[in-house]
């Protein structure tokens, strides 16, 4: 334990600002994201793909920091969505209530139900864990569709969604970009808290209890008290993404819920890498693109994409991130094998 | 009461054809450690390809059908556990990988469904017209043979595993991996069977419950949400708790559906499920979910 006092472990201090590739691509994609409205001028399309990127960005690295870092196989965070997005539509639309506090209420109600599903599941061992999520996730949908009386509108959900509005400017769809900033803005917050979740001492934990849960244990590490934590704080930032959702498509319906926004889901962090931050937020805007340019194959589409899970879980099981892991290793080792040049080893 | 009746018979019929589409999913797991993610397609596809043979391209009787589907679908899941499966079991977090491998090849499959079929529901005729009346109940033929049909394959499976040199290894291989590979029992070929077997079983409830709902490409999803309830609730890889699970949900729902409609089916189990894993949190019969 000698030497390690020279050398600070990696959760006492957050190594916020030393630039490594990751701080390079959270900066990089922020300020390209910041910038990008000026490039594409009133291109109202791409923007709203930009924002639907955004959103699903979000929801990805909230999910990624589960299924990643925490080693917790939640299959429910769609329904963390879902409830966001209904909890801020049906508070505007039944209750009245101004949209903006609707993306507090939507992020808190994230949080609540995420930690109170997460009370009884992360007692259990990982493919319980699996199991009950995905029946929560499951259950859910018919739910809200016999929870009519309530105010969620059944089958068909509620719509339409008032917009937000600042001032007297009222948010609309010919005007993108109002919207990309706010979206923008819900994503840089995600970014920075995924960050910090996965950079702080609370993200070290996780490291400690993943190479030996005893010695971690040992220095009063409690698993199901930062399980329980993270749990809640990707449902938080889950439910903001779908507050926000819910006021810019301007319905929420249980087909928010349908296995084709899951396999999408799925399938952005699958390709931005598990466990490889910001990768899944990558693969989100990646496979929003490539969706909106499959299009035309209509039926096609969800067919390729399940192959595209199965593939990229046999053959590059940690995304592009780990794709380049696996290129910059492979690189470095070519270069450590070299022949040494004579007379560099001769340093006294 | 006499209405009351019927409706339990059809709950305990119901309750067999679950039991059919649970026992193969908790074999599986129990077996093989593969939670299969794509077992709601594999009961779409038996039910789809039951309809090819019986109503789509040929008009052939149910018996032929049985014949011909259950085998397909055997071949199926052998080559799905010897494609996809079965390079993922070095890895180390296998049981993750698995899940999400066979979670897109469900995505696949119901979407060949849906490129093949077209998105339109499709019904299986009944299997036998009609109905019989004992001693004041009427019970249609349908149901009976369902019963039958169901109850035939439940004992075959249970000679199987109790009696058959296959059967008795894929019960070693549960108990204990590593054990049964010392005393020579190749493992690779058990997960493989065990697959193949759970995806039969699955096709079986598939062509059994068609007649009863109707088929669409995404049917099959409702169906693997059932079987994970009744696996859950009866205890992950247990035999026994998944028997007595599926007969209570199947009465369950067969009593909500009559008194309230079938929307209120899924949530009234989720609330069994609920309240078994309060007081039973590895399930009925589940020998331990906590870990550690």
């Amino acid at each position: 334990m000698l030497g390690m006092k020279e050398r600070p472990l990696p959760g006492d201090r957050p190594k916020a600002l030393r630039l490594n590739r990751q701080t390079g691509m959270v900066m990089g994609m922020i300020v390209i994201l910041a910038l990008l409205p000026l490039a594409l001028g009133d291109s109202n399309y791409t923007m709203r793909l930009l924002v639907v990127s955004m959103i699903w960005g979000g929801v990805a690295i909230a999910w990624d920091l589960l299924l990643g870092y925490a080693g917790i196989f939640n299959l429910g965070q769609i329904g963390f969505f879902a409830i966001g997005a209904y909890t801020s539509a049906m508070l505007s639309e039944n209750a009245g209530i101004n949209p903006w506090w609707g993306l507090l209420a939507g992020a808190a109600t994230g949080g609540i139900i995420a930690v109170l599903i997460g009370l009884p599941c992360l007692r259990l061992a990982g493919i319980y864990i699996a199991l009950l999520t995905l029946a929560f996730y499951e259950v859910l949908a018919p739910l809200l569709t016999v929870g009519a009386a309530i105010g969620t509108g059944g089958k068909r959900g509620i719509s339409p969604v008032t917009p937000y509005s600042i001032g007297g400017y009222t948010f609309s769809g010919s005007n993108q970009v109002p919207w990309y900033y706010l979206a923008l803005g819900l994503f840089i917050v995600c970014l920075v808290v995924g960050f910090f979740a996965i950079n702080s001492r609370f993200g070290t934990s996780f490291v400690a209890l993943h190479d030996s849960e005893s010695f971690a244990q040992s220095l009063g590490i409690s698993r199901y008290k930062v399980s329980l934590l993270i749990v809640g704080l990707s449902g938080l930032m889950t439910g903001l993404m779908g507050a926000f959702y819910a006021h810019y498509t301007g319905v929420v319906s249980p087909r928010v819920l349908g296995l084709e926004v899951f396999i999408y889901l799925v399938i952005m962090v699958l390709l931005g890498g598990v466990g490889k931050f910001p990768g899944p937020a990558i693969g989100a805007f990646v496979i929003i693109f490539v969706s909106d340019w499959l299009r035309g194959f209509d039926r096609w589409r969800l067919l390729i994409f399940g192959a595209l899970v199965v593939i990229i879980v046999m053959v590059a099981p940690r995304g592009m991130m780990g794709a380049i892991d696996s290129v910059q290793a492979a690189v470095r080792r070519r270069r450590e094998s070299r022949p040494v040049e004579p007379g560099a080893e001769e340093t006294p | 009461m006499r209405e009351f009746i019927e409706v339990l018979i059809t709950g305990i019929t119901i309750g067999i054809v679950y039991y059919l589409v649970a026992v193969g999913f908790t074999l599986c797991y129990g077996v093989g450690r593969v939670l299969n993610y794509a077992y709601g397609s594999f009961f779409t596809w038996g039910a789809y390809l039951a309809w090819i043979i019986a109503v789509g391209y040929a008009s052939l009787n149910y018996f032929l059908v049985f014949i011909i589907v259950l085998p397909i679908m055997f071949l199926m899941g052998l080559a799905v556990d010897q494609v996809i499966i079965r390079p993922l079991r070095s890895r180390p977090e296998f049981e993750f990988s698995v899940l999400l491998a066979t979670l897109g090849l469900a995505v696949f499959l119901d979407n060949l469904v849906l490129v093949i079929f077209g998105p339109r529901t499709k019904s299986l005729p009944a299997f036998l017209e009609g109905s019989i009346t004992v001693g004041g109940f009427t019970i249609s033929w349908q149901l009976l043979a369902m019963f039958a049909f169901a109850l035939v394959v439940a004992v075959v499976l249970f000679v199987f595993m109790a009696k058959t040199r296959t059967g008795m290894s894929m019960r070693a291989v549960a108990q204990d991996p590593v054990g049964a590979r010392i005393v020579g029992i190749p493992l690779f070929r058990v997960f493989a069977v065990t697959f193949g077997i759970s995806t039969l079983l699955c096709g079986a409830g598939g062509i059994l419950l068609a007649p009863r709902f109707f088929m669409t490409p995404l049917g099959g999803w409702t169906f693997l949400v059932k079987a994970l309830i009744i696996v859950i609730a009866g205890g992950l890889g247990s035999l026994r708790g998944t028997l007595y699970a599926s007969f209570m949900l199947g009465i369950l729902e067969a009593i909500v559906g009559w008194k309230l409609g079938l929307l209120w089916v899924m949530p009234f189990w989720f609330l069994v499920l609920f309240v078994i894993l309060l007081f039973r949190p590895a399930g009925l019969f589940g020998a331990t979910a906590r870990k550690g």
